[in-house]
């Protein structure tokens, strides 16, 4: 009985396991480095169609991507480096069939009539900037690690809890500096 | 067996929780909630948590249900079974009503996302979007029909600021388009006319001059008529701007807005309200569900965990008197009958109790009076097995062999002794009545029991012989009746066998001795006279007498009869006085070596062998009894053998001859006093033979009677010993 109960547990636990891997191979994250600064494309293939059905049904959708540089570390806890979370946000006007799509960060906001427009304003984030170089120490690695938090409504209405479980995790990529970037020697 | 029986059944229960563990764990796992979940998660969480906290309960219920059922302890069983049967009659229409709900509600989803309500929504929304782009039609229609009108710009251009010229030109444009409200901007962005109707509802913050919008200035920039809504406090608006321009020259920008009518706008707003409620509420459709299902699971499994708890409380105020009845019983199992159990109720399970009470209080009662029984019974039999004890310990050391007879003749007791004395083989099966008493030597002893028997005789005594083989046993029998045949009290008879060989040898002995003796002293002194005077009368008188031949004869017959009535008082002397033996060691070989020397004349005397070993005896007195035995062979004149046998416990002469045997007549008296086949025997040689014998603690037997005639003189070893002992001392 014991047995059955270990084999239906590992069985969950690896199918949770096989659902990660293949959502992760449905997003794509990029990282650039330009005048020392990290740069991220980063563009999710996965929510694209739940975010167009939320948006052309007349909800607001609000999303956050959380960029973060980590350490490349073992068994330590004080991986992270750098955190940035830049959010987006699109409104929908469903009888003047426009969208109001409104950047969190910069507070610029525009409208668009294609609601196409709209939704890849919220699962692409193109030339994000994640870090300075110069923090960084050229002795060690980094990675990077993106996370998008979606929120159906104008704001996180889910509680806190919902940040803890409801990232999905977009992939973690390598930083690799090209020589002479600015990065700090001891 | 059949507790056994039991366990095995009950086996499968013992592992009940853990299944029901693992399906609460894996129903757990599946209520994760995911990503897309409509609604609160909270229920989710709740959900998965209860699940969890009841996996973890009904795991650690299974170990405790483990380890009781190893200590198997009364009523566990029954309780299990209760609260299964509880739970199960709890779980089972909460299942079904969970599956009927979860029905009901996928057909009320059904009808309410009907597709007959999504068409009419997508109708009404395109309703709504076509008077809002309609709106927006009619003011593009209208600032391009302003475009075209050359005068305007020329007005503008040539009016000067402050004439009320262009204010009119506005407000014709207001009434011939149906707008609200017009503005004119001149190249610095600045108001230089307006005109505008009073609407319904218009606010006093619409009178203020607005600034122009993104739209406006990218209108301007562009050169292009543009469109936009706009959502003010005080309603909706559809603006519309076009830049105006003079021999290619921006001279002005105007601005014209239609206020849409408010009941139009606020049902537009609410059918876009309610499509986009429609809308998330199908996206959740499946969310919806889910909190439904949760709901109920969660009530079931609340309903359930109380059913539970409630059962187990009642299956324990059920069980608890059946498990101390049940410890109770297994106590007076063990023998404790002081048990008492606890009366909790006045139900069946009190009355149960009381009787169980009542019962230990009479058992107890019986197993006092059964233990004074017991120890009265217990001093009884000790007495009669010590009774017994002494009379079997009596009986086994009597020497008088004892019979004990019931009514029927069946043997009751009979002592080693008796069975010595009458010779009972061993071997043969054990006697069980004196009937059984079929041996042709015991005939006396069975016609001593019916001659008692029949004659109804309170008691009877004779002696009686016993013919075994060629020995005869005398025997003193007895017999006594134990109570009178006429009362209950008669239970048997009792034979007492006393062994009176010996006796009558001895009083044999002693009556031929004083014979002997009386026979020698009145005979022996007479014919020494009468031998002398015959000797002197032959002497005298044998030249005087006319016929000497005829004397002759008669004096020597005289002579010759009183030589042989000497030899036989001579015998008769040694009978009576034969003096004990003078035992010492002597080695056989020198005893035949004697004796063979003796008989050398004797050509048909063999002497065969000479064993080594030797012999405790009075060597004068045995070498007499085998002389008396070679004798007696010689007498037949055939071939005599002398042969000594050597075994463990006694040392065997044989003197064997090949006559014509022995009758059985001679049998029977050979070994008596003056009984003898020869003319001239005084009949006293095998009778001193056997005395000598005796005197050794040894037996003279006729081993073969018939041809060859074989006697054999054993004397036993012990006497070596004994001898061997003395001469120490």
């Amino acid at each position: 009985m014991l047995r059955i109960f270990i084999y239906l547990l590992c069985l969950c636990f690896t199918l949770t396991q096989l659902e990660a891997n293949e959502n992760q191979m449905n997003e794509e994250t990029h990282v650039h480095i330009e005048d020392g600064v990290v740069y991220c494309d980063v563009q999710t293939f996965n929510q694209e169609a739940y975010v167009l059905n939320v948006l052309a049904g007349g909800s607001s959708l609000t999303v956050f991507w959380q960029f973060d540089v980590l350490r490349k570390r073992s068994f330590w806890l004080d991986k992270s480096v750098a955190s940035v979370r830049l959010g987006r946000q699109v409104i929908p006007d469903l009888v003047t069939q426009r969208w109001l799509m409104r950047d969190l960060s910069s507070g610029v906001v525009h409208y668009t009539r294609n609601v196409h427009v709209a939704m890849r304003f919220l699962t692409e984030m193109h030339h994000a900037a994640v870090v300075d170089v110069s923090i960084l120490d050229g002795q060690e690695k980094y990675y990077l690690e993106t996370q998008l938090y979606i929120y159906e409504g104008e704001q996180g209405s889910k509680g806190w809890f919902a940040d803890i479980l409801g990232g999905v995790d977009m992939g973690t990529v390598e930083l690799v500096f090209p020589a002479q970037q600015g990065l700090k020697h001891e | 067996m059949s507790e056994s029986l039991d366990k095995d059944r009950l086996k499968p229960l013992v592992w009940l929780p853990f299944v029901i563990a693992t399906l609460l764990l894996t129903v757990g796992i599946l209520s994760w909630p995911s990503h897309d979940q409509f609604g609160p998660v909270f229920l989710n969480w709740l959900t998965v948590l209860l699940f969890f906290i009841l996996a973890t309960v009904f795991f650690f219920v299974g170990i405790y249900r483990l380890k009781s059922t190893k200590e198997e302890y009364a009523g566990s069983y029954l309780r299990t079974k209760l609260v299964a049967a509880m739970v199960l009659m709890v779980l089972v229409p909460s299942l079904l009503l969970q599956l009927t709900a979860n029905q009901v509600i996928e057909k009320g989803l059904d009808v309410w996302f009907d597709v007959r309500v999504d068409t009419l929504l997508d109708k009404a929304m395109s309703l709504a979007q076509g008077f809002y782009s309609g709106a927006e039609s009619d003011m593009e229609k209208s600032l391009l029909q302003v475009a075209q009108d050359d005068d305007f710009p020329l007005e503008i251009v040539t009016q000067p600021l402050g004439t009320m010229l262009i204010s009119q030109h506005l407000g014709k444009l207001l009434d011939q388009y149906g707008w609200h409200k017009v503005e004119l901007f001149d190249v610095s962005e600045r108001l230089i006319a307006m005109a505008s109707k009073q609407v319904a509802g218009q606010q006093f913050s619409d009178l203020k001059i607005r600034d122009l919008s993104d739209t406006a200035k990218l209108s301007k920039v562009l050169g292009k008529q543009a469109v936009e809504h706009e959502v003010r406090k005080s309603g909706e608006y559809v603006v519309g701007y076009l830049p105006l321009y003079m021999q290619q020259r921006f001279v002005a920008l105007l601005r014209a807005e239609i206020r849409l009518p408010d009941e139009v706008t606020s049902s537009a707003r609410s059918i876009e309200a309610d499509y986009k409620s429609y809308r998330e509420l199908e996206r959740h459709r499946q969310g919806i569900q889910e909190i439904f299902t949760h709901t109920l699971m969660i009530a079931m499994v609340i309903i359930t965990c109380i059913a539970g708890l409630l059962a187990l409380f009642f299956a324990r105020k059920l069980t608890t008197p059946i498990e101390e009845l049940a410890l109770a019983l297994k106590r007076v199992e063990a023998g404790e009958f002081d048990v008492l159990v606890p009366v909790h109720a006045e139900d069946e399970l009190g009355s149960l109790a009381r009787s169980f009470n009542s019962m230990t209080a009479k058992l107890r009662q019986n197993m006092e009076m059964l233990q004074q029984t017991q120890e009265e019974l217990t001093g009884a039999l000790v007495s009669s097995r010590q009774r017994q004890y002494v009379l079997e310990n009596l009986l086994s050391n009597l020497q008088s062999g004892v019979i004990l007879l019931d009514q029927s003749g069946d043997i009751r007791l009979m002592n080693q002794a008796c069975q010595d004395l009458l010779l009972i083989p061993e071997s043969t099966e054990k006697k069980v009545s004196i009937f059984d008493f079929s041996e042709a030597h015991l005939a006396p002893v069975l016609n001593f029991f019916r001659t008692l028997k029949t004659q109804g005789l309170d008691s009877l005594q004779y002696e009686i012989e016993l013919l075994h083989g060629f020995q005869t046993i005398k025997i003193l029998a007895r017999g006594t009746m134990l109570g009178k045949q006429e009362d209950q009290l008669f239970s048997g008879w009792l034979l007492v066998f006393d062994d009176v060989t010996q006796l009558a040898e001895a009083q044999k002995h002693q009556a031929w001795s004083e014979v002997a003796q009386r026979l020698a002293h009145e005979i022996k002194n007479p014919l020494t006279p009468i031998k002398l005077s015959t000797e002197r009368l032959q002497r005298r008188f044998r030249s005087q007498v006319d016929h000497v031949e005829i004397f002759d004869t008669c004096t020597k017959a005289v002579i010759t009869q009183v030589e042989r009535l000497q030899r036989l008082l001579a015998d008769f002397s040694n009978l009576a006085t034969l003096p004990k033996p003078k035992t010492e060691v002597v080695s056989i070989r020198s005893l035949l070596q004697d004796l063979r020397e003796l008989y050398s004349a004797y050509q048909n005397v063999t002497f065969e062998g000479l064993p080594d070993g030797d012999v405790c005896c009075d060597p004068d007195q045995v070498r007499q009894v085998l002389i008396n035995l070679i004798d007696n062979a010689l007498a037949t004149k055939t071939p005599v053998r002398v042969y000594v046998e050597v075994t463990e416990n006694d040392t065997k002469f044989y003197v064997q001859d090949e006559g014509s045997g022995i009758d059985e007549k001679t049998q029977k008296h050979m070994f008596e006093p003056y009984f003898s086949t020869k003319s001239d025997g005084s009949g006293l040689g095998l009778a001193i033979a056997q005395r000598i014998t005796e005197e050794h603690d040894g037996t003279l037997l006729l081993v073969s009677a018939a041809s060859p005639t074989r006697f054999c003189m054993c004397l036993p070893h012990k006497l070596i010993l004994r001898g061997l002992e003395e001469k120490k001392a």
